[in-house]
């Protein structure tokens, strides 16, 4: 995908635009908000990966005005700015996610692949499907090779997500965020427990174990591995 | 410091002000009182001129104008000595008795000046009229009014003048006080600016307007310098506990440069990793406290169940702690219990307790949530049955990097339970620690959604 990256430390942003590119991302990189304004007015870019700190015009300021210009691509905040409101301040002002300063580079392209293949929000499914998996989003249901899965709340969200992200790996934070609403990191192996859970009801009694655990980074769908 | 000229300072201006009106309302004062005074003496002069009048009027109505000449001439003494004037003429002019010639005077009463007359440089009070044909004018010497009048404008020029320097002698006092006062507070609050922090502006006990501005303005800097001082010790603190970790990072990566097989390598460079994940989630605490330290109140400040929150933690972290080997239960059957807080940093609160409790004790220990609430306060409780803490430390344990073990070897950054506090401070909850023999009791209590929403002018919904 095409990716505009905006970050003006020059370490920082090399590193990215070689990581991206080694993943076989096109990456057009500028260092300055005003410039960044004028190429993202372009609406070319699949993803948009944006510093809060940069020269020219604030990244929030950046990322408010491409907004109220109706441009849709989405946005991800790039930030060192790591407080209790700064996040919600980035949010708020129209951004699709914010990773946090220091990241992990495989957290970032986690991150970036579920934005950019995001389905439209007027595509809402009733069920989903991956593999021999079944979900019933109406029922709350879950049947694999046709067998009825009982799943807890919790486990069914987890379970849902990876669903919605097929192939695609989801990191520990991402989890906490989106299933847990915990904008702070416990100390607790929380996802590795109930990872664990769920892959004994989803994954142990049947042949092909489709939850696998990318070291270090995450969890992934996958019925083709 | 710049130093206010004494001619700018508001205090000698004011004294200046003051001193005129001062002067203004005396000289008015005198004026008045030098009139009433002159008017009382020329009454006096009147009426011991119509004295004398009388008296000769009334041997005229006895005797005639032989009547009258002797009463005249029975005045020797004041007809030689002049102090009394006595004319008595006929209708031609021609003084038939008396001292003076006096001709040519209006009837009534008139004044006679020295220029007038031959001899006399005395100013005379005149009264003239007709007795019978004849005029009758007697004059009494005006000199002794005129020598008292001259004595009371000198005296009331002394005065003027008196006034007017103890006027200039106070306003200098009172401006170079208020002056070396204000100059006193300057020379402080300039020492504060310079970062002697500890200095406090003078306070009188008089507790004028300006002490009421100096206390209010040394509570200020004891806020600063209160802030100032926490802001010293977390950076202290970083320093001195963020050097493990970096050693640490050093030392892995040292031990990655000098490998000598490409799996040594990588075992290095991901302890490093390790604690670079560890030095960044100890940042990312500390940011945190401070910011929750300094927000304002009621900012994100919601009405919510801790119950449901805390339920929904419990739902997460029961098979942690069977993992883990701890039994967690929870007892919160009697809610909504509703408060006024934000759920986010309520839920974090938790969370770290939790966490806190399930580091901190051996396998097989029980670890309860409990809420209650009463009438005035929701009590968010975290009960293990572990080795607890000394009494003595639970003042201590919600100091930033506290660590109960002083090697610091143990995992977490220490900083877990002041963020605990920096939260409940945000509620206005108290913490409390207890012995659960064995074990330890944390206790949160909320003040009840009422009192809250009272406390914050919060209409509760």
């Amino acid at each position: 995908m095409k990716i505009l990256l905006v970050e003006d430390d020059s370490a920082t942003g090399r590193h990215i635009v070689k990581g991206l590119m080694s993943q076989g991302h096109t990456v057009e990189w500028l260092q300055d908000g005003r410039d960044a304004m004028a190429a993202g007015l372009d609406r070319s870019h699949d993803v948009l990966v944006v510093d809060r700190m940069i020269p020219g015009l604030s990244g929030l300021e950046l990322v408010k005005s491409l907004r109220s210009a109706s441009v849709r691509v989405p946005i991800l905040f790039l930030s060192a700015l790591s407080g209790v409101d700064d996040r919600v301040e980035g949010l708020e002002a129209g951004a699709d996610d914010y990773l946090i300063k220091p990241f992990a580079f495989s957290e970032l392209i986690a991150r970036l692949d579920a934005l950019a293949r995001r389905p439209p929000i007027s595509n809402v499914k009733n069920k989903l499907s991956v593999g021999d998996i079944q979900m019933d989003l109406v029922a709350r249901t879950v049947t694999r090779s046709g067998q009825r899965v009982t799943l807890l709340p919790r486990e069914f969200s987890l379970l849902e997500m990876l669903m919605r992200n097929e192939g695609r790996v989801i990191t520990k934070t991402m989890f906490l965020e989106k299933v847990w609403g915990f904008n702070f990191d416990p100390q607790s192996s929380i996802i590795e427990t109930h990872i664990s859970r769920l892959r004994a009801k989803i994954d142990k009694p049947f042949a092909q174990s489709m939850l696998h655990t990318v070291k270090n980074v995450g969890y992934v769908l996958d019925a083709s591995r | 410091m710049q130093a206010v000229s004494p001619l700018r300072s508001a205090a000698t201006r004011l004294a200046m002000v003051y001193m005129a009106l001062f002067v203004g309302a005396s000289l008015a004062v005198n004026v008045f009182a030098y009139r009433m005074v002159m008017q009382f003496l020329d009454d006096r002069v009147n009426s011991s001129v119509m004295e004398r009048y009388r008296e000769i009027a009334s041997a005229f109505e006895e005797g005639g104008t032989a009547g009258a000449v002797k009463m005249i001439e029975s005045h020797g003494p004041a007809i030689k000595a002049q102090e009394t004037l006595y004319s008595l003429s006929d209708p031609k002019g021609q003084m038939i008795a008396g001292n003076t010639k006096l001709s040519d005077v209006r009837p009534g009463f008139s004044i006679l000046q020295p220029s007038d007359q031959h001899g006399s440089r005395s100013h005379y009070k005149l009264f003239s009229a007709q007795l019978g044909k004849d005029t009758l004018t007697v004059g009494i010497s005006y000199d002794n009014v005129k020598d008292l009048a001259t004595v009371i404008l000198v005296n009331f020029g002394f005065a003027t003048v008196i006034i007017i320097s103890i006027g200039m002698i106070g306003s200098v006092v009172l401006a170079r006080r208020n002056r070396s006062r204000l100059l006193s507070l300057t020379r402080v609050a300039h020492a504060i600016g310079d970062g002697e922090l500890s200095k406090r502006l003078p306070v009188s006990p008089r507790m004028d307007e300006i002490d009421i501005l100096a206390t209010e303005v040394n509570v200020a800097f004891k806020r600063l310098d209160l802030s100032v001082s926490a802001l010293k010790q977390v950076s202290a603190d970083i320093a001195h506990d963020l050097r493990t970790p970096i050693t640490r990072t050093f030392l892995a990566l040292e031990d990655a440069a000098n490998a000598v097989s490409a799996d040594e390598m990588r075992e290095g460079i991901e302890e490093a990793q390790g604690e670079l994940r560890l030095i960044t989630g100890t940042f990312d605490a500390l940011l945190r406290i401070v910011q929750i330290e300094a927000r304002s109140r009621t900012a994100k400040f919601a009405l919510f169940d801790v119950g449901a929150i805390a339920l929904e933690i419990f739902d997460i972290y029961e098979l942690v702690a069977f993992d883990g080997h701890r039994h967690l239960s929870i007892d919160a059957d009697r809610g909504p219990y509703i408060i006024l807080g934000d759920t986010d940093l309520v839920r974090q609160l938790l969370v770290n307790l939790l966490e806190n409790a399930l580091r901190h004790t051996p396998t097989g220990s029980q670890i309860q949530i409990i809420i209650t609430h009463d009438g005035t306060s929701v009590s968010l409780t975290v009960a293990d049955n572990g080795p607890g803490i000394p009494s003595e430390n639970f003042g201590r344990v919600f100091d930033r990097f506290y660590r109960g073990d002083p090697s610091r070897t143990t995992v977490g950054s220490g900083l877990g339970l002041s963020l605990v506090k920096a939260i409940a401070d945000l509620h206005d909850a108290r913490i409390e620690l207890a012995d659960n023999r064995p074990g330890l009791i944390a206790t949160i209590q909320f003040l009840a959604t009422s009192k809250r929403a009272e406390y914050f002018g919060v209409q509760p919904n």
